[in-house]
């Protein structure tokens, strides 16, 4: 017996619906499906950054480590970038001793030569600082006159000081330059701007008043010059500190950070324990509790048409091929029960299925 | 281009990001792969002809990365395998039995063919007998289980080789020959008590 028959073959030819087609709807439905499938690309940049940012779902206790790395990178950096040469101690040190220790003439000089490196990145500064360190060199016999020579130095300091920090300067080194700068003019203004000191000064015609950062202190200075400028020092090293410079606002932000990631590690576990209530659904608890077939029928007469399936993450915008309703995942916990879950989801579905055909 | 290219030259342009290789492919297979789920489905069953339809193509488009050409499966034959599973599935929910093999074994009614005009004849007067045998043997496959009629379909309508049936509708060789040889059976019983009385009355 011959397995394929002409005469059927034929007949089969002369069927009347030998001619039909798709109506044009389903036919432009495949094809624009086949064109955007080939053409992913075409989206915009930002509505792929968009997507994916979506997509991508992380677990809060990887949200806390990055947190507290990220925390941590901050301290480092500001501990590398706001203080890396530490000019706040190299100016401000050597300002309260050069004004009570007589130091050799080169020495002094050294000092003043290093001022004048620290100042350069501020150019106003800079040549106050110049005109210290040229009248470092030398040993005055008219001291008088160069005590109101320096004083007069010390309140240009001053005004150039409070402008160099008051404009934002273009690099933060040229405001740790400044700061200390600042810092000592003030407290040589109020030393210089004490007529007891300046009398005293005059008296003595050899005791100078508080130098101007690395200015130097003759040798001949009187041992009461010397104790008066010693403790005016050392009142105006403790206002500096105690104002809030650069280096005080990097300490406070440090410790700051230290407090914001020792708070992180306490989150941590806390975080972690949650995971396991995150992940269970109401709809899983709905389900263990209704039975599939009950909450089928609810949400029949509710008109909430979806078919369900079991998955760990909370996808949507799939749509069931049979039915075309919305599919919506059931989370599910580890510790809930997978076969009778997944029982209740079938008894579920099949139920919305059967309705959907029924209708 | 669909007259130049092979079914499996353009389904690899369309992998490489052709889409006229896709239109081009579309336009070669829609009719014939639409009357055959039209077909398979039956008259109770049209409403779902256009679903099944698309749903197959869409199906297609989605896996194209794992399409790839064999040397005993053609891409006519994964079109049909895809269209064929999902109009069983969409049979098997409706509540419509899709079993085969019915275990009928009637006479071979080869010998109604004597009273007809052949196969091979083209002369225009029994132009209306041929239609009328057509709409006939519609008839008759209603009446054929889902199996059985897809067999026939895909052996005579779509010339599928017994090798590719199998292949479609995921069964044995003899099986598929079985299938094939109940439907034929059936259908000659079925068409040559219709259409010998029609015959004779108009030659008469």
């Amino acid at each position: 017996m011959s397995l394929r028959d002409e005469h059927l073959k034929k007949a089969l030819q002369h069927a009347p619906d030998s001619d039909v087609a798709p109506n044009a709807t389903t036919r432009k439905v495949v094809l624009d499906y086949a064109e955007k499938a080939l053409a992913p690309s075409r989206e915009s940049w930002f509505t792929r950054v968009i997507s994916a940012f979506n997509n991508w779902q992380i677990p809060t206790w990887q949200l806390t480590g990055m947190g507290s790395l990220a925390a941590s990178l901050l301290v480092v950096v500001m501990i590398l970038h706001e203080n890396p040469d530490d000019p706040i101690q190299v100016a401000s040190a050597p300002e309260a001793s050069s004004s009570i220790e007589p130091k050799p003439k080169l020495a002094q000089t050294e000092l003043a030569k290093d001022e004048v490196n620290q100042a350069e990145q501020s150019p106003q500064v800079a040549a106050e600082s110049a005109s210290v360190a040229a009248s470092a060199e030398i040993a005055a016999p008219k001291l008088h006159d160069k005590v109101e020579a320096k004083t007069k130095s010390a309140k240009q300091a001053i005004e150039t000081a409070s402008q160099a920090t008051a404009i934002k300067a273009p690099s933060d080194k040229t405001v740790l330059a400044s700061a200390p700068v600042a810092a000592s003019a003030q407290g040589l203004e109020e030393e210089a701007d004490s007529t007891k000191l300046k009398e005293r000064a005059a008296s003595n015609e050899a005791a100078p008043p508080a130098p101007v950062a690395a200015a130097p202190v003759p040798q001949s200075a009187t041992a009461s010059a010397g104790a008066s400028a010693d403790a005016a020092s050392e009142q105006a090293v403790a206002r500096a500190a105690a104002r809030p410079g650069p280096v005080n606002r990097a300490a406070k932000k440090m410790e700051d950070a230290e407090q914001a990631q020792a708070k992180a590690k306490a989150d941590l576990p806390s975080a972690i324990a949650t995971k396991p209530a995150l992940q269970s659904s109401a709809l899983a608890l709905a389900l263990g509790k209704q039975g599939g077939q009950a909450l089928a029928n609810a949400d029949i007469q509710a008109g909430k048409l979806r078919i369900l399936y079991i998955s760990n993450t909370a996808e949507s915008g799939a749509v069931d091929e049979t039915t075309g309703y919305r599919k919506e995942a059931v989370i599910m916990s580890e510790e809930a029960n997978s076969k009778s879950l997944a029982a209740e989801i079938e008894a579920y579905n099949q139920t919305m299925r059967e309705w959907h055909l029924n209708h | 281009m669909s007259d130049v290219f092979t079914d499996e030259v353009l389904m690899r342009q369309f992998c490489a990001g052709n889409s006229d290789a896709f239109q081009a492919l579309f336009t070669r297979h829609e009719k014939p792969l639409y009357r055959y789920i039209r077909r398979v489905l039956g008259s109770g069953l049209l409403a779902q002809v256009d679903e099944v339809f698309q749903d197959t193509w869409l199906k297609l488009v989605d896996a194209r990365d794992s399409w790839q050409p064999r040397e005993n499966a053609s891409f006519k034959t994964w079109l049909y395998t895809l269209a064929h599973h999902r109009a069983v599935d969409i049979l098997r929910k409706s509540g419509r039995e899709v079993s085969a093999d019915d275990g009928w074994d009637g006479d071979d009614a080869e010998s109604a063919w004597q009273q007809w005009p052949a196969a091979t004849s083209e002369q225009p007067e029994q132009k209306a007998f041929w239609n009328k045998a057509g709409q006939q043997l519609l008839h008759c496959l209603e009446g054929l289980p889902a199996l059985q009629r897809a067999a026939f379909l895909l052996h005579h309508e779509d010339g599928l080789s017994l090798d590719e049936m199998t292949q479609v509708l995921n069964a044995e060789f003899e099986t598929v020959k079985s299938r094939l040889r109940y439907a034929l059976v059936k259908l000659r019983t079925c068409m040559g008590a219709h259409l010998q009385p029609l015959f004779e009355s108009e030659h008469a």
